[in-house]
C-alpha cells in the first residue's frame, strides 16, 4: 500500500517535460529494437538461402526450361525439390498471362494475411479478389474456367482452358495482385509455360558433384557458367548479410548506451531528491526498490506501447508493413528478446547499479 | 539512563587529493529526555556527526552507543530499521516527498513502523493541531510558507514518537521571527514527548535553551 502511495505520488511529481523525455526515450528503444529486429530478420532471411546453397543445394540463376524439363527435373531421383524462380512477387513476367502464380513462402504469407474466405489454393484451385468474386457471383467452394493465353519464346501462342475451384477470397489492397491467382507449379504444368528454376534441393544423401554432372548431361542448357554466377551471387549475398547483422548490433548497442546515459541523469536529477528522503526516513531498501522499480516500469512500459505503435505507424507510411509482419511473425522471438533486453538493462541500470550510491550520498547531503 | 553516546568516534574521507578529516575525535553523551547542542563554525564536523549518529554513515574510529548497545554491532540494514524506529530527523531544508499531501508525508514514518491507519488519525491530527498546521494538511509541500513547512518537518520528526531527534541546522532557513518561534516550539514539543534532542546549530539563542553545549572546533585536515 505504501508503495503504490509513492508511485502515484512519483507520478504526480514528475515534471512534464521530464515525463515526456523519459517516454520519448523508451519509446526510442522499442523502435530501435524493431528496427533491428527487420535488419536481422532480412539478414536471416539471405543467410537461410545461403545456408541452403552451401548445405550442398544447387542454387542456380536464370536457368529457363520448358515446363516438360521442369517436369523431369522434378522427377528426377535424388531431387528432393525444384523451386522455380518467380520475378517480381509471384506475378509471372514477359508471358501473356492474365493468371498470377505464387510460390515462394512469403508470398504465400502476405496473401494469407488478406484472405477474408477460404484458404490458400491447393492443386486445381484459385484465389479471387473479393470485389470480383462479388461482381462474378462467385463464392469459396464454386468452380470457373480460366482461358490462359500463352505466349512461347518462339511467339507461338497457344490457349489452355482451366477448370479451377475458387479456394479462397483476397480483400483488394494495393500489396494484392489484381489477378487470379493459383500456385505457380500448377500453372507451370497445366499451360506448359517456360519456368526459370532458382533452386534444386537434393535428397539426402545425394553428392551435389555428382548431381551437376548428371544434370549437365540431361540438360544441355545448364551451363558451367552459372554454377560460378550463383556462386558469386551466394558470397555477395553472404557479405551483405553479415554487414547487416553488423549494422544492427552496432546500432542497438549504440542506442542502449545513449539512452541509459540520457535516462540515468534525467531519472537522477529528478527523483534522488525523493529516495533520499525515504532513504533518511529509514524506509526499508526493498520499499525503495520497489518503488523506484515500478516508476521505472510504468514510464518504460508507457514509453514501449507508444514505441511499438509509432514503429508500427511508421512502417505502414513507409509501405513496410507486409515486410515488418513477416519479420515480426517467423522472428517475433528475437523481436521479444531484443526488445525485452532493451527494457531490462535500461530499467535496471536506471533504477538500480548506478543510483545505489548516488542517493545514500544525497542523502548524507540532505542531512 | 544515557540514551547516546559518542566515544572518540571520528571520521575520515578518502578522496584522490588526499584524505580528509571531517569530523576530529568527538565524546559525548545524553540523558534520556535531555537536549545538546552541537555548535561550531561551518566544517566542523556537526553534520557529520549527527549523520553518524542517524546511522546513515559509519564512522572511521570510534563508536556509537544508544542505549547501551553499539552501532558497530548493526549491520547498514539494522542501522535502517533503527533510524526508522528510534530517530527522528529534521533537516535546515525540510526534505518532502513531492507529489505526496503534508498529511501522507508526515505519515510516512508511522505507516514505516506499521501503525494502524485509525490510530495514524489520531496521532496526526493532534499533532498538526498542535504545531497549528491542521489547516494545511491536504496541501502539497511546495504550496506552504518556510515556516509552516519547518513546522510540518518538525511533526513528522516526531510523529513516530522516536526516543531521539536530530535536528541539522533547524532555524537555518527561516527569518529572525519565525526562527525563535520554530526554536521554541521545537524544544517545547520535544519536551513534551519525552525524547532526547541534539540540535546541531550556529544560533546562540538555540544553544543556550539546551542542557548541554559540546563546541566543535575546525581541525584541518592531515
Amino acid at each position: 500500500m505504501m508503495a503504490v502511495r509513492l508511485v502515484v505520488a512519483a507520478l504526480r511529481a514528475y515534471r512534464v517535460h521530464v515525463l515526456f523525455l523519459s517516454i520519448v526515450l523508451a519509446t526510442f528503444v522499442t523502435f530501435t529494437a524493431v528496427l533491428g529486429c527487420l535488419i536481422t530478420n532480412q539478414a536471416e532471411l539471405t543467410l537461410d538461402v545461403i545456408r541452403a546453397f552451401r548445405a550442398g543445394d544447387m542454387r542456380l540463376q536464370g536457368w529457363e526450361i520448358t515446363a516438360e524439363d521442369f517436369r523431369t527435373l522434378a522427377q528426377l531421383e535424388g531431387i528432393a525439390r525444384v523451386e522455380p524462380f518467380v520475378v517480381l512477387q509471384g506475378v509471372l513476367m514477359g508471358e501473356d498471362t492474365h493468371v498470377a502464380g505464387i510460390t515462394i513462402p512469403s508470398e504465400f504469407y502476405r496473401l494469407e494475411r488478406n484472405l477474408t474466405q477460404g484458404e490458400l489454393p491447393g492443386q486445381d484451385e484459385l484465389m479471387l479478389l473479393d470485389t470480383l468474386a462479388a461482381r462474378l457471383g462467385l463464392g469459396v467452394g464454386d468452380r470457373l474456367s480460366v482461358v490462359v493465353v500463352v505466349q512461347q519464346r518462339d511467339g507461338t501462342r497457344h490457349s489452355a482452358t482451366l477448370s479451377l475451384k475458387v479456394s479462397g477470397l483476397l480483400r483488394e489492397t494495393a500489396r494484392v495482385p489484381n489477378l487470379p491467382v493459383v500456385p505457380l507449379e500448377d500453372l507451370q504444368q497445366q499451360t506448359g509455360l517456360y519456368a526459370n528454376v532458382a533452386l534444386v534441393e537434393l535428397a539426402e544423401g545425394v553428392e551435389p558433384a555428382v548431381m551437376r554432372t548428371t544434370l549437365r548431361g540431361l540438360f544441355p542448357s545448364l551451363h558451367v557458367q552459372l554454377w560460378e554466377e550463383a556462386y558469386r551471387e551466394a558470397q555477395r549475398q553472404r557479405s551483405m548479410a553479415r554487414a547487416a547483422l553488423e549494422r544492427h548490433t552496432l546500432l542497438v548497442t549504440a542506442s542502449l548506451v545513449f539512452l541509459i546515459w540520457v535516462a540515468v541523469g534525467l531519472q537522477a536529477r529528478e527523483r534522488r531528491h525523493d529516495w533520499a528522503a525515504l532513504v533518511i526516513l529509514g524506509a526499508p531498501a526493498q520499499l525503495v526498490w520497489v518503488v523506484r522499480v515500478a516508476e521505472a516500469v510504468i514510464v518504460c512500459g508507457l514509453g514501449a506501447a507508444l514505441g511499438a505503435a509509432s514503429t508500427a505507424s511508421a512502417l505502414r507510411l513507409l509501405g513496410w508493413s507486409d515486410i515488418s509482419a513477416t519479420a515480426m511473425a517467423s522472428n517475433l522471438r528475437r523481436a521479444i528478446v531484443t526488445s525485452g533486453v532493451a527494457m531490462l538493462s535500461l530499467t535496471v541500470v536506471q533504477t538500480g547499479i548506478l543510483f545505489l550510491r548516488p542517493v545514500s550520498t544525497r542523502a548524507r547531503q540532505e542531512l | 539512563m544515557t540514551i547516546l553516546e559518542c566515544r572518540s568516534v571520528t571520521r575520515t574521507y578518502r578522496t584522490p587529493s588526499g584524505d580528509i578529516c571531517a569530523l576530529p575525535s568527538t565524546s559525548l553523551a545524553v540523558q534520556e529526555g535531555g537536549s545538546l547542542a552541537l555548535v561550531g563554525p561551518s566544517g566542523s564536523g556537526k553534520s557529520t556527526l549527527l549523520s553518524l549518529v542517524a546511522g546513515l554513515e559509519r564512522p572511521t574510529t570510534g563508536d556509537v552507543w544508544f542505549k547501551g548497545a553499539p552501532y558497530s554491532g548493526l549491520s547498514m540494514a539494522g542501522l535502517l530499521k533503527h533510524r526508522r524506529k528510534h530517530i527522528g530527523l529534521l533537516t535546515q531544508n525540510p526534505i518532502f516527498i513531492r507529489g505526496l499531501s503534508l498529511w501522507d508525508n508526515i505519515a510516512i514514518p508511522l505507516r514505516l513502523n506499521g501503525w494502524a491507519e485509525q490510530s495514524i488519525r489520531v496521532r496526526l491530527s493532534d499533532l498538526l493541531a498542535r504545531l497549528g498546521i491542521a489547516d494545511l494538511r491536504w496541501r502539497q509541500p511546495s504550496k506552504v510558507s518556510g515556516g509552516e513547512l519547518q513546522r510540518a518537518a518538525l511533526a513528522r520528526a516526531i510523529a513516530h514518537r522516536p526516543a531521539l531527534v536530530l535536528a541539522d541546522e533547524p532555524t537555518g532557513s527561516l527569518d529572525q521571527a519565525n526562527r525563535n518561534a520554530a526554536a521554541e516550539l521545537m524544544i517545547e514539543v520535544a519536551r513534551e514527548t519525552g525524547c532526547a534532542l541534539v540540535v546541531a546549530t550556529h544560533d546562540v539563542a538555540v544553544a543556550d535553551r539546551m542542557q548541554q553545549v559540546v563546541r566543535l572546533a575546525q581541525e584541518s585536515s592531515p
